[in-house]
């Protein structure tokens, strides 16, 4: 390499010629060496910038092994990326202070939304033992409907005595399910004999309600989508929010699937943007929504707290507290 | 048992082709994908822009199929994203269908609903579920073969009863599972949460109650399965997952070196509980 050459990740730099991607070998802010031949070349040069990667047309002339490219924008933009590498390489994910979350504004919203005032019918969903024995109602909403189950843990499921207790209150109620492994097939029969609908978290279980005539209803686990309460300290945010309001459920390809499967309604977490939502009867979460999940048995009543985060960890999970507009939702499910 | 084993450079193929690697695994993730999504919208799982361990280039692909065609080890390209937006399917497609003329046609994919739309373009590739799909059971087996899959890679957190009692159900199947390294807590399918070059992966947030971290450079220190070799060849499966795509070649090439000496003696009929002479006890099927 020449002097003031550098060899950069190639999600930091890149180029094209014609449309077609070409590796950048290395490069200096007077040349670039890349796997391409030709005498001249017109380049387009992608640069790494707030998440994102933005071009910069320039001119290359062969010269030996490399191009030399006689532009002072290209020079700054090669400078300013090698600058950012080198911060990069020297910092230290590892150490509880390296995300500097707390130094920003992230909207920490534990406490804060008033149900009356916004949502009107609530259905309310219960996730844990005590809640299937004592419920207690703490929303002022109207409550129509109870979301009786766990889509994080499966020793938290009720009984089916709990089930048939909540079912004297007289609410409508969807069966909540974890992901179903094998081995946790047997232990939710019980409840799909007395449910009449359910949330899913497993393509598979699908088929199972159909056993049962219990209609599923696409879970958040299945739902997929960015959910992290720290997107707004990722590079180039608020801007990339769009690019998160559609997934996989605005596919019609995958809509006409998951119909054929027994699927026409789905549960929609709440996240820190916009969604574009679909037509049809579906559900929003809001409240404390699962990040992560783990599959495995986890002691479920240990709660860790990341201070200066909206995050938590219990029951099998990781949860983050979203709330969100409720317009183009059939039901508005509180998540305590 | 077959080895598999990630990388991040064309450069590395022929090291871990001679580490004793049956078959490898990497991510393509040309520039005109990143101009349009950024890592917003990732193309796979390996979302960071500042660690190079992805291919980028047609020109990459061809000198590794020149290879590939000296060494016979095929290479499979990840497309494991948990899900793509409707306008991206179209554009996968055509990245796709660039793969399978330049030589690549397999591909790892956790989105099915990218397989429908692989099997409703007629592109000729073999798909590999990978674990982040989601969570298996009986009932998930048949649609795996409405979505085309020859083989279905079971996460990180499925015992080995529960895949003894998938393999028996789906014999037709090929079945992987992890083997070496980052054995995360959280199941991938599951996780919704960022793994950009700015922020922490938020499974390593330190919280209240956290403990300490094995070194990571220890063979198995972030994930090992070896002493369930004879379980996990019971139950049916033929391949085993090292991960490590974005690790130091040399950590990966020893991992595989020592995989391949492991699995060597344990065909020759040794106990495989006694292979490895310290546990990490960071296991993937006995915790």
């Amino acid at each position: 390499m020449r002097p003031f050459e550098v060899s950069l990740p190639s999600g930091l730099v890149g180029c094209t010629i014609g449309g077609v991607p070409i590796k950048v070998i290395s490069l200096s802010p007077t040349s670039i060496r890349l796997d391409a031949d030709g005498e001249a070349l017109n380049l387009r040069v992608y640069f790494y910038r707030d998440g994102g990667m933005c071009p910069l047309n320039v001119t290359a002339v062969r010269d030996g092994a490399d191009y030399t490219v006689a532009d002072p924008v290209y020079a700054a933009e090669v400078r300013r990326v090698t600058k950012l590498y080198t911060a990069y390489i020297h910092r230290r994910l590892d150490q509880p202070d390296a995300d500097s979350w707390c130094d920003h504004e992230l909207p920490l919203l534990p406490n804060g939304f008033d149900p009356d005032t916004d949502f009107g019918e609530v259905s309310l969903a219960l996730n844990e033992p005590s809640g299937y024995r004592q419920p207690t109602l703490p929303v002022k909403g109207k409550i129509v409907r109870l979301y009786v189950g766990s889509r994080t843990c499966p020793t938290l499921l009720p009984t089916p005595e709990d089930w048939r207790r909540l079912a004297v209150l007289g609410y409508p109620m969807t069966l909540v399910l974890p992901p179903l492994s094998e081995s946790m097939l047997d232990g939710v029969r019980p409840l799909l004999e007395l449910a009449e609908e359910a949330e899913i978290n497993d393509f598979g279980a699908a088929a199972l309600c159909r056993e049962y005539g219990v209609e599923p209803r696409l879970g958040l686990l299945l739902n997929r989508r960015r959910l992290d309460p720290r997107l707004p300290l990722k590079d180039g945010w608020p801007d990339f929010a769009p690019m998160l309001a559609e997934n996989s459920v605005n596919d019609p390809l995958w809509r006409e699937y998951l119909a054929e499967l027994g699927i026409t309604r789905y549960e929609f977490a709440a996240a820190n943007y916009p969604l574009t939502v679909p037509e049809g009867g579906h559900s929003l979460h809001i409240g404390w929504i699962p990040t992560n999940v783990t599959a495995a048995f986890r002691e479920s009543g240990v709660t860790r707290r990341y201070d200066g985060l909206p995050l938590i960890e219990r029951q099998g999970g990781m949860f983050a507290f979203f709330v969100g507009g409720t317009q183009n939702f059939e039901r508005v499910v509180i998540e305590p | 048992m077959k080895i598999t084993a990630g990388f991040g450079c064309a450069d590395d193929y022929d090291r871990l082709c001679d580490a004793g690697a049956d078959e490898l695994f990497c991510g393509y993730v040309p520039v005109t994908w990143l101009a349009e999504y950024g890592n917003i919208l990732p193309l796979n799982r390996r979302e960071v822009l500042f660690v190079d361990m992805q291919l980028s280039a047609p020109s990459e692909l061809r000198r590794l199929r020149q290879r590939m065609d000296v060494r016979g080890v095929p290479v499979a390209l990840t497309f494991n994203s948990l899900y793509y937006t409707p306008a991206q399917y179209s554009r996968l497609l055509e990245l796709l269908a660039d793969c399978v003329e330049l030589g690549f046609d397999r591909f790892i994919i956790a989105d099915p609903v990218l397989a429908l739309h692989i099997k409703r373009a007629g592109l000729r590739c073999h798909i590999y579920m990978s674990g982040e799909c989601g969570e298996i059971n009986r009932y998930t087996l048949p649609l795996y073969a409405d979505w085309g899959v020859e083989r279905l890679i079971f996460h990180r957190q499925v015992t080995l009863r529960d895949m003894a009692s998938l393999t028996r159900r789906a014999p037709d199947l090929e079945y992987e599972a992890f083997i070496l390294n980052e054995r995360c807590r959280f199941t991938g399918a599951f996780c919704q949460s960022l793994h950009c070059d700015e922020l922490a992966h938020i499974c390593r947030l330190q919280c209240e109650g956290g403990g300490d971290s094995p070194n990571p450079d220890d063979f198995g220190a972030s994930g090992c399965g070896i002493c369930a070799l004879g379980e996990l060849r019971d139950a049916g499966v033929t391949w085993l997952k090292v991960v490590g795509r974005g690790a130091h070649i040399e950590q990966i090439e020893r991992d595989v070196r020592v995989l391949r000496g492991l699995l060597d003696r344990f065909e020759a009929g040794e106990n495989p509980r006694t292979l490895v002479k310290e546990c990490s006890n960071n296991c993937y099927y006995r915790m």
